[in-house]
């Protein structure tokens, strides 16, 4: 797999996790996964093998706090929730995929 | 912020880890919740769970190393592999660590001389504006001289560019009081010395500002040494007083150690300028000055020289053809001469180190071929080859680190031995030592090296083919890379050439001034210094008590002769004069600088200095009458076509005329390496501090004892001081080559050594890797003198190679050497032919000796084992 191709996939992947967090909170890794799976209709399956390592990169980065808490099973989890950074960062993102999209779509129309 | 957490982090894998995976194990438990919730067993549901989860080592390392610095862990992990492979290969390891122990020990020993000596800062305030006045004459070829003290006045009067201008000169004064009597040497400064340099005393105070007045109240400070040493340090001692002279002087305060100069100095005495006692013709004061802030240099010398071109206006005869010369202070304190010797220590021990580490990297790269198969077994693992290079440079690293830590030791050793044998005129060497910035330069030096040697096999490794390397030890890729460690091996010829091509040059000087002929005999001479004190010594006290002494010595048995004179040759301590024909026009005559000389009879007799014409000083001279003895060239340039010169008149700077009784032969006077100067000699020259000079057949050292009950019993009060051999002057005026020849040759043999071993090294492994090729050479019928030639030849005309680039850099390097170099051209054929035969000698010996396995080579087991 090229560098290229795996950021572009980073990329979208902080978009979705902070969209979820923002869309419901407070979530562990495992709710993260199973949200984005239903918000995206079974279209997106996201790989546990990139989902922690972009978790772990993005708590570096101050976009999302981390803290350990209890589920309602009453299991011990990491609990990741949206800094302001975090916010700011879901804005520029929204936006730049949305650019994207448009572009691209456009380019289909008229090709 | 997040960097620092990760360097931290590394500290805390263990809890970090730990956290990763109960993250991780929370993820499976939740899906194989999820999963049984659809109706799996257990069993099912956490094997598809573990399957759907995929490669939870490859997660957990990922995660991982977000958290945890990587690259200091790695550094971690291939340190701990370096020191288990450097320990695995312990002959080698101990080769490398010693070549390079030698390399940056030897280079920060002679780099901390450097440091002490040219490069460390002088201890005064902003030392950059700290300058001395020279005065020049071109005309009369004087590029830098001591300064009149009537110009000097006129300077302190007239310019503007200085804060402070100030005057020193040494005399020596007799110490009495409590203890032994005892001679030291002394430095009259006037009043404002200690403010112009931003000195502080260590106690008490510096000289006021008009304690050099004449009159004023006797004042004296002391070099700390001098007060711990006779006075053991006694802070009463301030304000009390000391006879000097058999006067008392007021101690006021103590001079630090370290006054950037005058290390021999143990009395500071404020110098009374009596300007109605001074002639501008009388250049014999040392000028020091600080520049008011802001004026650069150069400014101040266009002031003075202005000036100059004044007083040579008003005083036409005096100051004709002398202007001024503004100089940082530091370039007094170390000449040209002590620079240029560092210099050439500096480039060699360089070139030494250069050496030692051409040799690891030869090691290295030997070690890299029999290592070929671990690295292509570790490239086909996975291992990136940025971090096969990083982890090959960790263990260069290590090794320079190591060899770094014993060339530590052996500077520390290194600067302990030169602190014994560096000769006493070395600026500052007293205060020698491994200080913090040496420390800092040794440590970048090391790193710099583990870099330079370490580079080179970690790229050969990292340019490996995975397939080739893992299928053979040796093979197809081994020619490429003898071809590199014979480029290697020539380099290192190359700088071995240069170095034992520079010792050459300088031992080839060193021995040409051991041949030089002074002009006199130094054997079976004493010299020694009697200074009277002025206040129990009268001129008629002085006249009789040199008269006495010159009859008692005479009766001394077995002595051949002896006499006064006002200074020794070589002594340090001439005095020089202009001096011109006195029977020409007034004002038409050319003025010489001339050695000055007042001797006796018995001087030119115990020196044996040759009667050319004429006669020497006898009785008629006795009481001052004008008559001078001319050196030959001193009388060859004054009347070029004479015949002959006696009875001629000289006149020394403005005074009255003299007559030539005698022309002897020329010697040496001032330094051996100098053309000999001129010297006029005059029988007699009022003075109580001067020299006496005795031959004897044996042992000068034993006359020493004559020679004090001799002054015992004239004065038992009279000090007789700097006893000794005319042939110790001798050899310490040439002490610094001795020295530079010395280091340089030493630096030279352990290059060459390197280099052999070098050359060795190549050859033993090229026939180690045409084992094959020659043996069926042999099969074929070649005898084993051939293939022996044959690879021997190739050994050589790698190091011919070398040697070839390493004679031209070494006649380049001579350019740089050309100030140390006595009669000797820097690219002189006889020694550069010389050096190539010992190099061909030595290289020949490194190639054959390793050749001559192959005549134990059996073809048939040589054949068999491929």
């Amino acid at each position: 797999m090229s560098k290229q191709n795996n950021d572009i996939l980073q990329g979208t992947l902080s978009l979705l996790v902070l969209r979820a967090i923002e869309a419901r909170g407070k979530m562990h890794g495992y709710a993260l996964t199973s949200h984005i799976q239903k918000a995206s209709a079974e279209l997106l399956r996201v790989e546990e093998g990139s989902l922690y390592p972009a978790l772990h990169r993005m708590e570096q980065d101050g976009w999302v706090r981390a803290e350990w808490g209890v589920t309602e099973k009453g299991r011990k989890a990491k609990f990741y929730s949206l800094t302001a950074t975090g916010e700011r960062q879901l804005a520029v993102e929204r936006e730049s995929w949305e650019r994207l999209t448009r572009g691209v779509s456009r380019a289909l129309r008229y090709a | 912020m997040a960097r620092w957490h990760r360097l931290l982090n590394l500290f805390r894998r263990a809890r970090i880890s730990q956290a990763i995976d109960d993250e991780l194990q929370f993820h499976i438990d939740e899906r194989v919740d999820e999963l049984m919730a659809g109706g799996l067993s257990e069993t099912d549901a956490r094997i598809l769970a573990a399957r759907q989860f995929g490669n939870a080592t490859l997660y957990r390392e990922r995660t991982r190393n977000l958290n945890v610095s990587q690259a200091l862990e790695d550094l971690f992990e291939d340190a701990a592999y370096a020191a288990r492979s450097l320990r695995r290969a312990p002959a080698f390891t101990a080769a490398a660590i010693l070549t390079l122990a030698l390399g940056i020990g030897a280079t920060t020993a002679i780099y901390s001389v450097v440091r002490t000596v040219w490069l460390r800062p002088l201890p005064y305030s902003a030392p950059n504006r700290v300058v001395r006045v020279w005065e020049k004459n071109s005309r009369l070829g004087i590029p830098r001289f001591s300064a009149s003290v009537p110009n000097f006045l006129s300077w302190r009067e007239r310019s503007s560019s200085f804060e402070s201008l100030v005057a020193i000169q040494g005399t020596n004064a007799n110490l009495t009081g409590q203890g032994e009597p005892e001679r030291v040497r002394s430095l009259a400064v006037t009043a404002r010395f200690f403010d112009t340099l931003g000195i502080r005393p260590v106690r008490g105070r510096a000289f006021a500002p008009d304690e050099d007045a004449p009159g004023h109240a006797r004042v004296a400070m002391l070099s700390e040494r001098l007060w711990q040493r006779r006075y053991a340090g006694d802070p009463n001692l301030i304000g009390r007083t000391i006879p000097l002279n058999g006067e008392n002087w007021i101690v006021v305060g103590i001079a630090p150690a370290d006054m950037g100069f005058a290390s021999d100095i143990d009395i500071w005495q404020p110098l009374t300028l009596d300007p109605s006692r001074e002639s501008r013709h009388d250049h014999h004061v040392v000028v020091l000055g600080r520049l008011k802030q802001g004026v650069p240099t150069g400014q101040a010398d266009a002031e003075l020289n202005q000036l100059a071109a004044q007083l040579e206006h008003e005083f036409p005869d005096p100051s004709q053809d002398w202007r001024v010369l503004v100089a940082p202070v530091l370039d007094w304190i170390v000449d040209r001469d002590t620079r240029s010797g560092l210099l050439v220590l500096l480039i060699a021990v360089g070139l030494l180190l250069l050496v030692a580490c051409i040799n690891v990297a030869n090691l290295l790269l030997a070690r890299a071929s029999s290592r070929v198969q671990e690295f292509g077994i570790r490239r086909a693992l996975g291992a990136g080859r940025g971090r096969l290079t990083r982890q090959l440079v960790t263990e260069s690293l290590g090794l320079a680190s190591a060899g770094g830590a014993s060339g530590l030791l052996l500077a520390v050793l290194g600067v302990r031995g030169l602190r014994a044998i560096l000769p006493a005129n070395v600026p500052r060497a007293a205060h020698l030592s491994l200080d913090f910035p040496v420390l800092v330069a040794a440590v970048a030096l090391t790193f710099v090296t583990g870099m330079t040697f370490g580079l080179v096999p970690a790229w050969v490794a990292s340019h490996l083919d995975v397939r080739t390397s893992i299928r053979q030890a040796r093979g197809a890729s081994g020619s490429g890379r003898l071809r590199l460690r014979q480029v290697l091996v020539a380099g290192e010829f190359a700088l071995a050439s240069m170095l034992v091509a520079s010792a050459g040059l300088l031992l080839a000087s060193f021995q040409r001034i051991q041949n030089v002929d002074p002009g006199f005999q130094t054997q079976n001479v004493l010299t020694a210094r009697i200074s009277l004190p002025e206040a129990r010594y009268s001129r008629d006290r002085t006249l009789a008590f040199q008269r006495d002494l010159e009859r008692e010595l005479s009766a001394i048995p077995g002595l051949q002769a002896g006499g006064i004179a006002r200074s020794v040759p070589l002594g340090g301590n001439g005095g020089t004069m202009s001096m011109g024909p006195a029977d020409g026009a007034p004002g038409s005559e050319q003025k010489i600088a001339v050695a000055f000389q007042m001797a006796r009879r018995g001087y030119f007799q115990a020196l044996r200095i040759p009667l050319r014409r004429g006669r020497l000083f006898d009785e008629r001279d006795q009481t001052p009458t004008r008559s001078t003895l001319l050196s030959e060239g001193l009388a060859h340039r004054l009347w070029p076509d004479a015949r002959d010169p006696i009875g001629r008149q000289v006149r020394f700077g403005d005074g009255p005329p003299f007559t030539v009784v005698g022309i002897v032969a020329d010697v040496r006077q001032l330094t051996l390496t100098d053309d000999p100067a001129p010297v006029a000699y005059v029988p007699y020259w009022f003075l109580r501090d001067f020299f006496v000079v005795m031959r004897a057949p044996g042992e000068p050292a034993q006359l020493a004892t004559a020679l004090r009950q001799t002054v015992a019993k004239l004065d038992s009060a009279q000090p007789v001081f700097d006893v000794r051999p005319l042939a110790d002057l001798r050899d310490a005026d040439s002490a610094r080559q001795r020295l530079n020849a010395f280091l340089t040759g030493s630096f030279a043999l352990l290059a060459l050594a390197l280099g052999a071993v070098g050359v060795a090294g190549v050859t033993s492994y090229s026939v180690i890797r045409r084992t094959p090729e020659i043996a069926i050479r042999m099969a074929l019928g070649a005898t084993p003198e051939r293939v022996v030639r044959a690879v021997t030849a190739s050994g050589l005309r790698v190091c011919l190679i070398g040697l070839v680039a390493g004679l031209a850099g070494a006649s380049a390097l001579g350019r740089v050497m050309a100030r140390l170099l006595y009669q000797v051209r820097p690219d002189d054929p006889v020694i550069f032919g010389a050096v190539a035969a010992v190099l061909l000698g030595a290289a020949l010996l490194a190639s054959w000796m390793p050749a001559r396995r192959i005549a134990r080579i059996d073809p048939v087991t040589a054949l068999r084992k491929e």
